[in-house]
């Protein structure tokens, strides 16, 4: 057993190395495949010692009482002892090892190096299923195909047919392995789910029943693999037709997801990659039952078509008459418009967020957090986070709102959703700051800029779309706004927030067309599309404010806090009446605006 | 012959494209072992590919137990009885030995996986394999596959063995024990044997059946086949132009089959002898090849 496993576990090691490499060093990757190296170096010392010579063959022993096959077993017996025999096949197979190894990458990746960083939705981490189905699904359609045409490509043939067995009982073996990538992805999911659960307390948001036909669908994905692989060995032997194949349902499936993007796509729900909605506003508006019943109904008629290779029976065909009505049905179902009464209560929220939400209070900060009601963990999240801020501010600015909305556009809508709206899609408003729905740490740094920008009478735009951010460079301002973001913070983080690390790392940043210039040294912003920028000196000298005693620093703040908010206010001052020294002049930030984002 | 307990067949024709492998076969194989011979070519694994019901004949009949394998009932209760050893078995390379007869076992329909396993481990020790079983196929050498090949025919001690050359690529002690091996498991069983070697067919079966170009030339015991050549095989100092088949035997002396020449003297004939008269020239060619 344990030398059966050096095939998939190489497999695994060989993918999970390389998945590695594409998200960092070599070093990196040994995160990735140290667990693997541990356990390929286990069955290296525990496997057994092959035979080193020529196995005699003896003077056969005395014949034990004549074996008696009393009764032969039916085909569903024999059909699922085969099903066994080839569920183990497949399980040790390295093509499956590979599907594996993508498992670990994704795993290991989100789950694990940027656990941190998660801070969507639970409907939106939940969507990913299917998509983290497909490396598996792909791998096992190869390792399937490969299973069907095992007997062909060895020459067993003419021995399996000449057993009473016949070869649609082998078939229905072959599709009875579907549990092995079932049993895998589940567990992959519960195991996924829970480091989540556990390791990424970010993320939030209500899981609603909508979404579990999404997570369903992943299992079924990697079934309907098994199915596909086996009715393609069944028809067609030659050995690339599963590669072929995989491309081909990989590029239909890309192109109905991507369709209408960015907007609504109705035919997402045609792609094995599922229903995508841009935001989770209209997430109850996508057809995941008929995208479950879909994939399913797919599924089931790809078994078919494996079965009528050897058999062409009523019960064949009626259940491939099934698959076919039912996979039409949902097609037609699932790309219809949204029913009107979702529909209406989708135009509802996003016209008419207010309505729809709920909203904490700072106890010392003239500010306060509104949510849609089911994300009331997102809102304590934003509280906590904005509330030291809030409290650094003085007692003459005005309150402001932390207001959660629809991040999108009316394309972003399904039509009846658009027809049904009777206002415009509310922008931002007076005295709010417009957030969506990220609550990782990246998104609550956000926040508190904004909220401190927002003190400081700065209204920075929800998007800076295609303008670009604007400079702040050498405004004492700037350097004030981050002070007042990083309240709350230890200096480590707050220092961070003034850093940006790895300047003109374009992979790092992920900002395009850089160079090591004033605008990428003064990006600070906790993501790429960060609306302001600031020069390298003011980013020195707000970390010289948090290195300086706090409330020297709050007093001075608070003191003339209409002067540090006006945009004439240059840094050195700022400096100079805390008694700092100079940054020295501010650079020139040349905004990059094809370059942004 | 009581065609319940043996295998006949009738008429049988074969053809692949425009080569006659088979031209009107009449042959009846009864329990023992039942040899076949002939030169590649003659038709013989056409015919085992036939009783072992993976191959169609053109025409004629084959009446296996009473079963009549044209039907799905009868090729099911042919399979259901069958041990059938391929002349060339593939094997899964990435298989260990115990898990392929355990996938013939289950093909078998020994679904059962305690008397299933226990029926593996003992065919798998009646051919000396037993150490190895855990053994990947790829890593055994050619003998010790042919022994595999021949596990998974006895699983489940069949009625009917077809064995396509079993003691190809088996040395003289393997080969040997594939005797032994036969005289105690196949106790009973209908054993159809193709094989090139003569002293085989001497030694293990109680008939033997000659196919020559795609027919029966004889049908009867070995000793029958050795008694055609009776009064023609000579031994003599020197090679005889005019003998129809001559060769230098063991001894320095020259066997000669057919005609006296000069000097020889007779000697007892071997079915091998009767076989080559009857296949003459292209036979001896071939045996000696194999």
């Amino acid at each position: 057993m344990s030398r059966r496993l050096v095939p998939v576990l190489s497999a695994v090691l060989a993918t999970a190395f390389f998945g590695g490499l594409a998200f960092g060093s070599p070093a990196s990757s040994l995160v990735f495949v140290g667990p693997i190296v541990a356990l390929l170096a286990w069955v290296a010392v525990h496997r057994r010692r092959p035979a080193r010579e020529e196995a005699g063959w003896a003077a056969p022993a005395p014949a034990p009482a004549r074996p008696v096959l009393a009764v032969p077993g039916t085909p569903r017996q024999v059909a699922a002892a085969l099903g066994r025999a080839e569920s183990h096949e497949l399980a040790f197979s390295a093509w499956f090892g590979v599907g594996l190894g993508f498992l670990v990458v994704i795993f290991v990746t989100f789950a694990v190096i940027y656990a941190d960083d998660n801070g969507q939705v639970w409907v939106e981490m939940v969507g990913m299923s299917p998509w983290f189905a497909h490396p598996l699904a792909g791998m096992t359609i190869v390792a399937a195909h490969r299973a069907a045409t095992r007997p062909a490509r060895d020459g067993t043939g003419e021995l399996f047919e000449s057993c009473p067995t016949e070869p649609v009982v082998r078939t229905l073996a072959l599709l009875r392995t579907a549990a092995v990538p079932v049993g895998v992805f589940t567990a992959f999911l519960v195991a996924y789910s829970v480091a989540l659960y556990l390791g990424s307390p970010a993320i939030h948001g209500p899981l609603p029943f909508h979404a579990l036909p999404v997570l369903a669908a992943g299992p079924v994905l990697v079934a309907g693999a098994v199915f596909l692989g086996v009715a393609l060995g069944s028809w067609v032997r030659f050995a690339l037709a599963p590669v072929v194949a995989v491309v081909a349902v990989g590029f239909f499936a890309l192109r109905l997801a991507a369709a209408g993007d960015p907007g609504w796509n109705g035919s997402s729900a045609l792609s094995t990659f599922g229903p995508q909605a841009d935001s989770p506003v209209v997430a109850g508006l996508l057809p995941t039952w008929w995208y479950l019943l879909w994939v399913t109904a797919l599924g089931l008629g790809v078994a078919v078509v494996a079965l009528l290779r050897f058999r062409r029976d009523r019960p064949v065909w009626l259940t491939g008459a099934t698959a076919v009505a039912v996979a039409v049905a949902a097609a037609l179902l699932g790309t219809a418009p949204p029913g009107g009464g979702e529909a209406q209560r989708v135009a509802d929220l996003v016209a008419y967020p207010t309505e729809h939400q709920a909203c904490d209070r700072s106890a010392g900060a003239p500010l306060r957090v509104c949510t849609y009601r089911p994300y009331r963990d997102l809102r304590q999240r934003v509280l906590a986070a904005v509330d030291p801020v809030g409290r650094a501010l003085p007692s003459t600015v005005r309150p402001m709102t932390i207001r959660q909305g629809f991040g999108g556009d009316e394309t972003d809508l399904p039509s009846r959703v658009r027809r049904l709206l009777r206002t415009e899609i509310p922008e931002q408003g007076e005295g709010e700051i417009k957030i969506e729905y990220a609550g990782d740490g990246a998104a609550l740094q956000e926040y508190r800029l904004r909220v401190a920008f927002a003190g400081l009478g700065l209204r920075l735009p929800a998007d800076t779309g295609d303008e670009g951010p604007m400079s702040i460079a050498g405004q004492a301002r700037g350097v004030v706004a981050l002070w007042l973001a990083a309240r709350g913070l230890d200096l480590e983080e707050a220092l961070h927030l003034a850093t940006v690390e790895n300047p003109g790392d374009s992979d790092e940043n992920l900002v395009r067309g850089g160079g090591n210039d004033a605008f990428e040294r003064g990006l600070a912003w906790p993501n790429m599309c960060g609306p302001v920028v600031w020069s390298p000196q003011d980013l020195e000298a707000a970390r010289a404010l948090m290195r300086a005693p706090e409330a020297k620093v709050a007093a001075v703040v608070e003191r003339n806090f209409v002067r540090w908010s006006d945009p004439t206010t240059a840094t050195d001052e700022l400096l100079g009446e805390l008694g700092l020294p100079s940054a020295g002049a501010s650079e020139t930030v040349v905004i990059r605006t094809e370059a942004h984002c | 012959m009581n065609v319940t307990t043996g295998v006949s067949v009738y008429g049988l024709r074969r053809r692949f494209g425009a080569t006659v492998a088979l031209d009107g076969v009449d042959a009846t194989f009864v329990p023992g072992v039942n040899g076949l011979l002939g030169p590649n070519g003659a038709g013989k694994t056409t015919l085992l590919r036939i009783l072992a019901t993976v191959l169609r004949p053109d025409g004629g009949t084959v009446d296996a137990f009473g079963h009549d394998p044209s039907t799905a009932e009868g090729r099911l209760a042919v399979r259901r009885r069958l041990g059938y050893l391929p002349q060339e078995p593939g094997f899964h390379r990435q298989f260990t030995a115990f898990e392929f007869v355990d996938y013939v076992a289950i093909l078998k329909e020994w679904a059962d996986r305690k008397p299933r396993h226990d029926e593996v481990r003992r065919v798998l020790s009646l051919v000396g394999l037993e150490a190895v079983m855990h053994k990947r196929i790829g890593q055994l050498s050619g003998g010790m596959r042919r022994r595999l090949g021949i596990a998974q025919a006895f699983i489940g001690r069949p009625t009917l063995l077809v064995l396509d050359e079993p003691t190809a690529g088996l040395d003289p002690e393997q080969r040997l024990r594939f005797r032994e091996l036969l005289g105690t498991e196949a106790a009973g069983s209908t054993v159809l044997l193709s094989t090139h070697q003569t002293d085989d067919v001497a030694a293990l079966c109680q008939s033997v059946v000659v196919l020559l170009e795609g027919s029966v030339r004889y049908a009867g015991a070995p000793g029958g086949l050795a008694a055609m050549a009776d009064g023609r095989v000579w031994l003599a100092a020197d090679r005889d132009e005019r003998a129809q088949l001559a060769w230098i035997a063991g001894d320095g002396q020259v066997r000669h089959i057919g005609d006296p020449p000069r000097g020889a003297h007779l000697v007892e004939p071997t079915v091998e002898d009767g076989y080559l008269l009857l296949a003459g020239r292209t036979a001896i060619e071939q045996a000696g090849a194999a």
